[in-house]
């Protein structure tokens, strides 16, 4: 099979980025979560940014942030906030609105 | 009306989005009232602050209780806050009785920790102390951190380096052996090549006597009509004159072992040298002698004049009667040489005669110290002269072969290895 050229490639239908606080429980649950519904649902049709806040505080600004973790969906539009550990798949699916 | 439809229709779609807006801001409050996060971002005067909830450092504290290495925080003042199984499971002292105390109070030498501390102005601090616990001492590597501007303490963490230390201590001990049985066998050396030129020199001294008398008296006006014992002095002559040339090969073979001296060495011009020391013996044989371009290699020049000296005064030698000896030296680069040395590629230089040859149960033999496959009448020599090759070439990392059989001549082969 012939590889398609990085500058060819199309871009992903979803863009995430997921906010954690270090190696916290929550946060690492997120994570597991968050890849388990993605490989479910999105195939490798999406693209995802893991940030841990302790490293850069200022994009709790930013983002306007009020805890962790925090899943935050960019692409497609509308912007889609989820606090939490993710473990319950059918609200995450309700709110970044991906039908099953 | 449709203007009415129109409306309606974005009433609906407004409902819809704000229905999720909604839910998904219900969600945001259930996930915090659940404890489905782990930190909660506080905007203190514009600068974000993390709040983190109970079990968030779970991970953390868990992975430095547990680690495989000695942890601890350390107030500015040197006071112990907290310490790690590990670090107690080291001093041999149970946590409750470390944590309060200086670590001061557990280090050999409190002015190399002191010294650590300070540099710590720089960022992390490094390096290696000895703790002291019960006159117990521990060579430990430490590395200090300061938690500032958090919390006014130090976080340290102590390596154990006993196991290293001891390590070290066996290879240099290992070391000095090495070094004594080195030198104990340069010793050894040393007195074998006195050895043999002592006993070279207390043989031939007396050969050298008998060869003189028995010269004297073959020449004698006295023997004049004494022919039997003329001639039983020459063979007396001839013998002691075959033990003196034995005795100088043997000590020049004793003393080929040296590996000293080795330099980058143009092969061509070793065989220019040879055959200038062999011209007479050439012309007076009418011997043809065709030599390819040689490489250089790196090598003692002394000891490689001695081998084409020995293979083509063999050459020369061992020449069938009737017949002008030809001799042909070629080269060639080449990757077989034997099993033991599959990758490696080696220069083959070969020596090829038109002589009287050899059969092939021979070929292993001839390499041996006095290994002769003719009378001392027929052939001169005293069948050291391959074995000096051989030790000559084992010297160079390399090795010889030889290929013939009666009357088609023989083919030595060396082989030299080449370096990359």
């Amino acid at each position: 099979m012939k590889k398609t050229p990085i500058s060819a490639r199309k871009d992903k239908t979803y863009k995430f980025l997921l906010f954690v606080s270090g190696m916290s429980s929550k946060s690492i649950s997120a994570t597991e979560n968050f890849r388990s519904i993605a490989d479910e649902y999105l195939g490798d049709d999406f693209e995802l940014e893991i940030i841990d806040i302790r490293k850069d505080r200022q994009l709790a600004l930013q983002y306007q942030l009020i805890g962790l973790p925090t899943l935050i969906k960019l692409n497609p539009q509308p912007t889609r906030v989820i606090l939490g550990d993710l473990s319950e798949k059918e609200k995450v699916l309700k709110i970044l609105n991906i039908i099953e | 009306m449709k203007e009415k439809e129109q409306n309606i229709d974005k009433i609906l779609s407004e409902y819809a989005e704000l229905k999720i807006k909604l839910y998904e801001a219900q969600s945001l409050i259930d996930a915090i009232r659940g404890g489905g996060i782990d930190a909660l971002v506080v905007n203190e005067n514009g600068k974000p602050t993390l709040y983190s909830l109970e079990t968030a450092d779970y991970t953390y504290r868990l992975l430095i209780e547990k680690f495989g290495e000695g942890a601890l925080t350390i107030s500015e003042k040197g006071v112990i806050l907290y310490c790690n199984e590990y670090f107690s499971t080291l001093l041999n002292v149970p946590t409750h009785k470390l944590v309060g105390t200086y670590f001061s109070s557990y280090v050999n030498s409190v002015g190399q920790f002191k010294a650590l501390q300070d540099n710590l102005i720089t960022g992390i601090s490094k390096g290696e102390i000895v703790l002291n616990v019960h006159d117990r001492k521990i060579p430990v590597y430490v590395s200090l951190t300061s938690l500032q501007p958090n919390l006014p303490a130090i976080g340290v963490i102590v390596t154990d380096l006993s196991a290293k230390r001891k390590h070290e201590e066996d290879i240099a001990n290992y070391q000095s052996k090495l070094e004594r049985k080195i030198t104990e066998l340069n010793e050894t050396n040393e007195r074998l090549e006195q050895f043999i030129h002592v006993i070279s020199h207390d043989i031939k001294e007396p050969v050298r006597k008998i060869l003189t008398y028995a010269s004297h008296l073959i020449t004698s006006p006295v023997m004049a009509q004494e022919s039997t014992t003329v001639n039983n002095l020459k063979i007396i002559n001839s013998s002691a004159g075959r033990l003196n040339s034995l005795v100088e090969d043997l000590v020049r073979y004793s003393l080929t072992s040296s590996l000293d001296g080795f330099v980058y060495v143009d092969l061509d011009e070793v065989l220019k040298d040879v055959l200038e020391d062999l011209e007479l013996s050439i012309k007076e044989i009418s011997a043809t002698i065709t030599i390819e371009s040689l490489p250089g290699i790196t090598g003692s020049k002394t000891q490689l004049r001695q081998l084409f000296s020995n293979l083509i005064s063999n050459a020369l030698k061992f020449r069938k009667a009737g017949t002008n000896p030809e001799i042909t030296i070629t080269s060639e680069v080449t990757d077989c040489v034997d099993k033991e040395s599959p990758n490696k590629i080696f220069h083959k230089i070969s020596v090829h005669d038109n002589g009287i040859g050899m059969q092939k149960a021979y070929l292993k033999k001839i390499f041996v110290v006095f290994q002769r496959l003719h009378m001392p009448e027929e052939y001169s020599g005293n069948g050291i002269g391959l074995a000096i090759c051989k030790k000559i070439m084992e010297n160079h990392l390399g090795s010889i072969s030889a290929e013939s059989s009666p009357g088609k001549g023989s083919t030595f082969n060396l082989y030299f290895p080449i370096k990359y």
